[in-house]
C-alpha cells in the first residue's frame, strides 16, 4: 500500500518561497542607495556659491560710484561691460578664481544675465563649460541700473532702470 | 482507546502567534505615518525659496530708499548726475503719493493694473514702489501684499495696508523699512486733512516731524 505522503510538492513551495524572497532581497539592496543621493548632491554648495556671487556683483564689481559715495544694488552699466570682457577672456579661470569661484580642481563655470524694464535685449555674459546635465545653482537679485542717458523719458525712473541680475553657476 | 491528553502548548503557540501579529502590524503604523527629513523634503526645499524671496524683498527697498528723485546734471560729466543730497527718495515719493494722491486706500492687482478694490473709479496707483514690484515680482509669479505701520496720536502702534493680494501662503517672508516724514511742501504738506487723518496722522504737532512710517512687503511664491 502507498502511504499517503502529506509532504509532497514540498519542491515547489521552496521554488516560490525563495524566489519571492530573492525578489524582496534584491529589491532592497537596489533601493537603499538610491534613499541616500539626496545627501550625496552638491546642489547645496552650488546654491551657496551663486549667491555669495550674486552678492559679490551687485555690492563690489558692479557698483556705481557716485561722487565717493557707495551704493549697493545701484549698478553702473559701465561696470557690467568691463565685467563682461573681463570675464569672456578669462579661459583660465585667473579672474574667476579672484571672485571666488574656485573649486576642487578648477573653477566653476558662470552665467550672468541682467533683464533691464522695458528692454527686450538680455544681455547674457557665459563662460565655461557648456551646460549639461549637471546641477546649476542659481541666485537673482534686484538691482537699480545707472542710466547713462540723460534724456527723461515718461515711463522712466530717471536716472535708473529697474532691473533683476541673474547669476547661474555649475 | 485514546486518552485526551491535556495540552497546553497550542495555546502558548497561539498566543505567541497573536502577539507576533500584533508586534508587526504596529511597526508597520509607525513605519508608515512619520516622514523621513532628506533633502528633498519640503521644508528644506522652501529654505531656498524664502531666502532668494527675503533677498530680493530686502534688495528693492534698500535700493528704492537709496535712489533720489532728482538729480542735477553736471556739463561736464553729463553721464555722471549727481544726486540732489536734500532730495527725498524714491520709496519716500511712493508712500507720500499713497497718502496725498491715493487716499490711502486698498489696491489690489487685477492682471493690468492696481485697482482700489473699494472705489472702481480711483485711478490705478502709480508710484515708483509699484513699478518696480510690477517688475520684479508679477512677471516672476511672486504675489506680495504691502502694509504701513505707524503710530497714530496717543502712541497706538497701527497697520494699514497699501496692496492686498489676499492671505499669504505659509511660505512667506515679510521685509521691512523705517521711513521718516517731515511736515513740509516737499513731503506730506500741512492741514487738517493730512495731520488729523486716522491713517499717518502727525503725530507731532509742534515739530516738523510727521510720523515714522515701516513699510512691510510680504513675498509668498504661488
Amino acid at each position: 500500500m502507498f502511504r499517503r505522503d502529506t509532504c509532497a510538492q514540498t519542491s515547489i513551495d521552496f521554488l516560490f518561497g525563495v524566489a519571492i524572497f530573492a525578489l524582496a532581497f534584491i529589491f532592497v539592496l537596489i533601493f537603499i542607495p538610491g534613499m541616500f543621493s539626496p545627501f550625496n548632491s552638491n546642489s547645496d554648495e552650488l546654491t551657496m556659491t551663486a549667491d555669495r556671487l550674486a552678492a559679490t556683483l551687485v555690492e563690489e564689481t558692479l557698483r556705481a560710484d557716485s561722487a565717493g559715495e557707495k551704493t549697493p544694488g545701484i549698478i553702473d552699466i559701465d561696470n557690467v561691460n568691463t565685467f563682461k570682457t573681463k570675464i569672456e577672456a578669462d579661459a583660465s579661470g585667473v579672474y574667476r578664481q579672484s571672485l571666488g569661484l574656485t573649486r576642487e580642481g578648477g573653477v566653476y563655470s558662470v552665467e550672468v544675465e541682467l533683464e533691464i524694464r522695458n528692454n527686450p535685449v538680455v544681455p547674457i555674459i557665459t563662460i565655461g563649460e557648456e551646460k549639461g546635465s549637471s546641477n546649476i545653482g542659481q541666485s537673482r537679485r534686484f538691482v537699480i541700473v545707472r542710466n547713462p542717458d540723460t534724456t527723461i523719458d515718461d515711463d522712466d525712473e530717471y536716472p535708473g532702470k529697474y532691473g533683476i541680475l541673474t547669476v547661474r553657476v555649475w | 482507546m485514546e486518552a485526551i491528553f491535556r495540552d497546553d502548548s497550542a495555546q502558548l503557540h497561539t498566543i505567541e502567534a497573536l502577539a507576533a501579529a500584533f508586534i508587526m502590524i504596529f511597526v508597520l503604523a509607525i513605519v508608515v505615518q512619520t516622514t523621513s527629513l532628506t533633502p528633498l523634503s519640503s521644508s528644506f526645499t522652501n529654505q531656498h525659496i524664502k531666502l532668494e524671496l527675503q533677498n530680493l524683498g530686502n534688495d528693492i527697498l534698500t535700493t528704492l530708499d537709496e535712489t533720489p528723485v532728482s538729480y542735477t546734471i553736471d556739463a561736464a560729466s553729463p553721464t555722471e548726475p549727481i544726486p540732489d543730497p536734500s532730495s527725498i527718495s524714491l520709496l519716500k515719493q511712493s508712500i507720500i503719493d499713497w497718502n496725498v494722491f491715493y487716499y490711502n486706500d486698498i489696491y489690489s492687482w487685477t492682471s493690468t493694473q492696481f485697482l482700489s478694490i473699494r472705489n472702481n473709479d480711483n485711478t490705478n496707483m502709480n508710484t515708483p514702489l509699484t513699478n518696480a514690484l510690477k517688475f520684479a515680482l508679477i512677471e516672476k509669479g511672486i504675489a506680495f501684499n504691502v502694509e504701513v505701520a505707524y503710530t497714530d496720536e496717543n502712541g497706538v502702534a497701527r497697520s494699514s495696508k497699501m496692496i492686498w493680494n489676499g492671505d499669504p501662503s505659509e511660505n512667506s517672508v515679510t521685509v521691512s523699512r523705517f521711513i521718516v516724514l517731515n511736515d513740509g511742501l516737499s513731503e506730506i504738506p500741512v492741514g487738517d486733512k493730512f495731520d488729523d487723518s486716522s491713517i499717518l496722522p502727525d503725530i507731532s504737532p509742534t515739530t516738523n516731524l510727521h510720523n515714522v512710517a515701516e513699510v512691510r512687503l510680504t513675498l509668498w511664491v504661488m
